[in-house]
């Protein structure tokens, strides 16, 4: 069952992918986008993951028990709370071209062509 | 040694001091940041110097040295590239804040703020060592870029520039992490001269689909074709210093990481097919330089042009990063500062064009052309450095990735970059003659993008803070080019970066390699010829564009370019489709081509 | 591109990909090297017995300031995209959806709200400064600091929030945040070492003031992130309430 992790991965990254591909308002497709970076995260965390080993935190556990990856734990935690922020980014600019131009829709903006 | 943070710290410093005084007067916010790129600058000058000794600098953060030969904490692996980058982006961060010191509707301390923090990316991109913390950094420079690029917004074009830039970007970025990922659970390292001792010398499906998924990640950030569909509405819409930074410095940044990827972690693993590889990034790379080339003739809005223009020479620089020698990257490295200098001073043209007359579209400027010689000169010798005209880098460039195109008996790769040029300085003469002289009236059917102007104030006449810098960027992209040995320092540069081996003991050993000193290449007749050929066929490209009244003549190609420039459609969805075609092809190849 | 035309492609893609990818992840054998060195060396060496802690703040620190900064700019362009533009005004808050009724909060939500502030700020403040001993930090705690003016808003008005969370102080813990982060690092740099050299004295594994500048660095970030995220959701609902269109 170890490969399921990178299966959901993957599925999640296309999933998001389609989602945004066929979003007919920006802020779906926004959060598409967080889908996709999901998968990112289910990656790095199947790949710190040991059979059998504890949380790397040896406040009750000596120094020395096997434990999971802490590195890509550390990598991921960072990501999540910047995700966050660049999404409200992204929302704010989905907030500000509905009030320019009235639109939502990716398909329909069409100011910049050709 | 305290110098290597400084480039990254200094500028995150100050910009977190000017966000947090967002009252100080303008005056003092613009001295500020200024003293603080002009500070990176010489710091930058002084790695270069000691790079000359010491072919590869490597500072550790938090004390982590390496261990054993494995290196848990993330260093910085400085050498002559890197620092020229920092030198490079010290240089055009000082002229775009010269350049909006007087007239630029900044918003408090905001655009200080963000494009110290650019700055401070883009450096930290340059010199580390760490693939993650290149990933950090790529983000940081992102993030700082899609608010920029978003700024103007009281118009609906640049938050939708910025949203299309901001998306694409953001799924290269996963694409790119993905890749990272993979390597990671290979190697147990982040370190990139470590992954690449790690990988060995022969690449199974992992560790061609991480090189591929990586490659295709930065590819968004270097628009490279089918990833490039943001840079034209990103280019389109932002603000002209911004632009400058975006196209001088921030896009290479992108073939940059692929560069420093491939050599550092790579080139082992994939050496025995070598050729697949050249053949592979040489494909993409041709076909980024003719589509940038034909979408750049088609364009009337003259940022959009420039940004087209700039496609196509990130295609000619693959196409010389493709063939992967010493002699091609020297050329690459050569022709990246020219390029940056040239693309720089004219979007600061393109500002100054757009602070007098409201307007950069090449149909309505020439139906009332003024007479505004800094920016006419500017675009006029711009296109000539584009065309490679002796003495910009972009001549010395082409001269060394010919060469290098030559021994590897891939004339056509010189033919592309050739008729690429000639067509983006064809039609950077065009405009020019347009809307300067209002030679040759034209329609076009095509769209008008409209632009309210960057500035506040004063249109009627050029204020010494907007030219200064863009003459003094276009005269140093001249001068540059007559620096002794230039061809010589490229060159050691390029083979010291392509010594995989070499510099892994570098990084993590403590061991210093003696550097072998390399000599010039020498100046043909021939490359002379060729600088100035390309030059004349510009010309002439503009010229019979002119005689004709469509802004794209050449009634037999015209389906195919309505074909292209309906592709360019401005829709997220298709953009972010292209994207995954073109992982999915260079995927497909490489672990059909590049795997045992 | 026709949305038929798009689907094609992005399916031919999407199989090639997952193929592609899938069969490179079909015999990942994950190399430990890393994790059991970190796992190793962050009680003996750093006194850290939260080793994620170790990683973000001490053994990879520098990543984690450009990640901070990644933050600190998206808010800043929150903050530069929904200014208030030339040709508009601001007015008193009011939903910006005409004709609609909004109940005032009802006593139940008030009484709820009200109490849980001093538990969640008790709350945040613990998880920020265990970070180098439990799981926490300053990321964590920070998230956690920043609902308490947000359950303020759920209680009362968008005026209570603004006067107990004004907008100049977030602003000023936000930028305090990211630069003392980076005066930390510089810190070690000035006792002429590396940057973000662990120098404040290292403590016993397990107390709150173990890790050395880490401890430091915890706060600095919560201090961020808290401030950041706080601003954020001030500059949204300026923007939702506030701000009036052109008439």
């Amino acid at each position: 069952m170890t490969w399921l992790p990178y299966a959901v991965a993957i599925w999640l990254f296309l999933v998001g992918i389609y989602g945004v591909i066929t979003s007919r308002h920006f802020v779906h497709l926004i959060i598409c986008l967080s889908v996709v970076q999901s998968s990112t995260y289910v990656l790095l965390l199947g790949i710190g993951y040991r059979v059998g080993a504890a949380a790397p935190v040896f406040v009750d556990i000596p120094p020395g028990t096997p434990a999971v990856d802490p590195v890509v734990q550390a990598l991921m935690l960072t990501d999540v709370v910047v995700e966050v922020t660049v999404t409200a980014l992204l929302l704010a600019l989905a907030v500000l071209a509905h009030e320019r131009t009235g639109k939502l829709d990716p398909n329909k903006l069409g100011i910049l062509r050709g | 040694m305290l110098t290597p943070p400084i480039p990254v710290v200094l500028p995150l410093l100050m910009a977190a001091l000017l966000a947090a005084l967002h009252r100080m007067p303008r005056p003092l916010a613009f001295l500020l940041s200024i003293l603080t790129t002009i500070t990176v600058g010489a710091v930058a000058i002084a790695l270069l110097n000691y790079s000359r000794e010491e072919p590869l600098i490597v500072y550790w953060f938090g004390g982590w040295s390496p261990r054993q030969g494995s290196a848990p904490g993330i260093g910085f692996a400085i050498d002559t590239a890197g620092a020229m980058l920092v030198l490079l982006t010290s240089v055009l961060a000082t002229a775009s804040l010269i350049f909006s010191s007087r007239y630029f509707d900044t918003v408090g301390t905001l655009y200080h703020s963000l494009l110290l923090i650019f700055v401070a990316a883009m450096n930290g991109f340059a010199l580390t060592g760490d693939l993650f913390n290149l990933f950090v950094f790529f983000e940081l420079m992102s993030v700082a870029a899609y608010a920029l690029c978003g700024y103007k917004s009281e118009e609906p074009g640049p938050l939708q520039g910025a949203l299309n830039f901001a998306v694409t970007n953001t799924v290269g970025a996963f694409l790119a992490l993905t890749g990272i990922a993979l390597l990671y659970s290979r190697t147990g390292a982040l370190n990139m001269a470590q992954i690449g001792r790690a990988l060995g010398d022969r690449a199974d499906t992992l560790v061609v689909v991480a090189f591929a998924l990586i490659a295709c990640g930065f590819s968004v950030k270097a628009a490279i074709v089918p990833f490039h569909f943001w840079l034209a509405d990103a280019h389109a819409v932002a603000p002209a210093p911004v632009c400058a930074l975006f196209s001088g410095v921030m896009v290479e940044l992108g073939l940059y990481a692929i560069v420093r990827v491939y050599w550092t972690i790579f080139s082992g693993a994939l050496a025995t097919h070598e050729a697949e590889v050249r053949t592979l990034l040489a494909t993409f790379g041709g076909l980024t330089a003719v589509t940038g080339a034909l979408m750049c003739y088609a364009q009337r809005h003259l940022k959009r042009l420039l940004a087209f223009s700039t496609i196509s020479h990130m295609g000619i620089l693959l196409l010389g990063v493709a063939l992967l020698t010493p002699q091609a990257l020297a050329g690459v490295e050569l022709y990246v500062v020219g390029h940056a200098f040239v693309k720089a001073a004219m979007f600061l043209a393109a500002g100054i064009l757009l602070h007098r007359t409201a307007t950069l579209d090449e149909i309505e400027l020439a139906r009332r052309p003024r007479r505004l010689w800094v920016p006419a000169a500017l675009l006029v010798a711009g296109a000539a450095g584009l065309a490679g005209a002796p003495t910009f880098g972009t001549f010395w460039g082409e001269m060394m990735i010919g060469g290098a195109a030559h021994g590897l008996r891939n004339e056509w790769i010189e033919g592309i970059t050739f008729a690429a040029s000639a067509a983006t300085a064809g039609a950077l003469f065009r405009f020019a003659a347009r809307a300067f002289f209002g030679w040759g009236p034209a329609r076009d059917p095509g769209s008008k993008i409209e632009e309210l102007p960057d500035t506040q104030t004063g249109h009627r006449h050029t204020p010494a803070a907007m030219w200064v810098p863009a003459v003094g960027l276009m005269v140093a992209g001249l001068v540059a080019g007559l620096a002794p040995r230039l061809t010589g320092a490229a060159l050691s540069s390029a083979i010291h970066l392509e010594d995989r081996a070499g510099n892994a003991s570098r990084v993590l050993d403590h061991m210093a390699p003696y550097p072998p000193a390399v000599g010039d290449q020498p100046l043909m007749a021939g490359d002379v010829a060729r600088g100035a050929g390309c030059l004349a066929a510009a010309l002439l490209v503009a010229w019979l564009t002119l005689k004709s009244r469509a802004i794209f003549p050449a009634g037999r190609l015209r389906p195919a370019v309505r074909w292209l420039r309906d592709l360019h459609s401005g829709i997220i969805p298709d953009y972010v489709t292209w994207v995954m075609v073109g992982t999915a092809a260079f995927g497909a190849a490489a672990v059909l081509w590049l795997r045992g | 591109m026709k949305p038929a035309a798009r689907l094609t492609l992005f399916g031919v893609a999407a199989v090639t990909f997952a193929v592609i990818v899938g069969s490179a992840v079909a015999d990942i054998r994950p190399n430990d090297w890393y994790a059991d060195f970190v796992n190793r060396v962050t009680v003996p060496e750093r006194q850290i017995t939260d080793a994620v802690t170790a990683v973000n703040f001490d053994i990879r620190g520098f990543d984690t300031l450009g990640e901070e900064f990644i933050m600190f700019a998206s808010v800043l362009g929150v903050a530069l995209l929904l200014r208030r533009h030339r040709d508009e005004r601001d007015g008193p808050p009011r939903d910006r959806a005409q004709g609609r009724d909004i109940p005032p909060p009802s006593d139940a939500v008030r009484i709820l709200t009200v109490a849980l502030v001093g538990p969640v700020v008790l709350f945040g403040i613990y998880v920020v400064a265990h970070g180098q001993v439990t799981p926490g930090g300053g990321f964590q705690g920070g998230v956690v600091l920043a609902t308490a003016p947000l359950l303020i808003y759920l209680a009362g008005e968008y005026q209570s929030l603004c006067r107990l969370a004004p907008r100049w102080l977030m602003e000023s813990a936000e930028a305090l945040g990211a630069g003392g982060y980076a005066i930390v690092g510089a810190i070690g740099m000035l006792r002429a070492e590396r940057f973000l050299e662990n120098w404040m004295p290292l403590g016993r594994a397990g107390d709150v003031f173990s890790g050395g500048s880490v401890a430091l660095i915890d706060w600095t970030v919560g201090l961020e992130v808290a401030g950041g995220f706080i601003l954020l959701l001030l500059i949204f609902l300026e923007e939702t309430l506030v701000r009036r269109d052109p008439a």
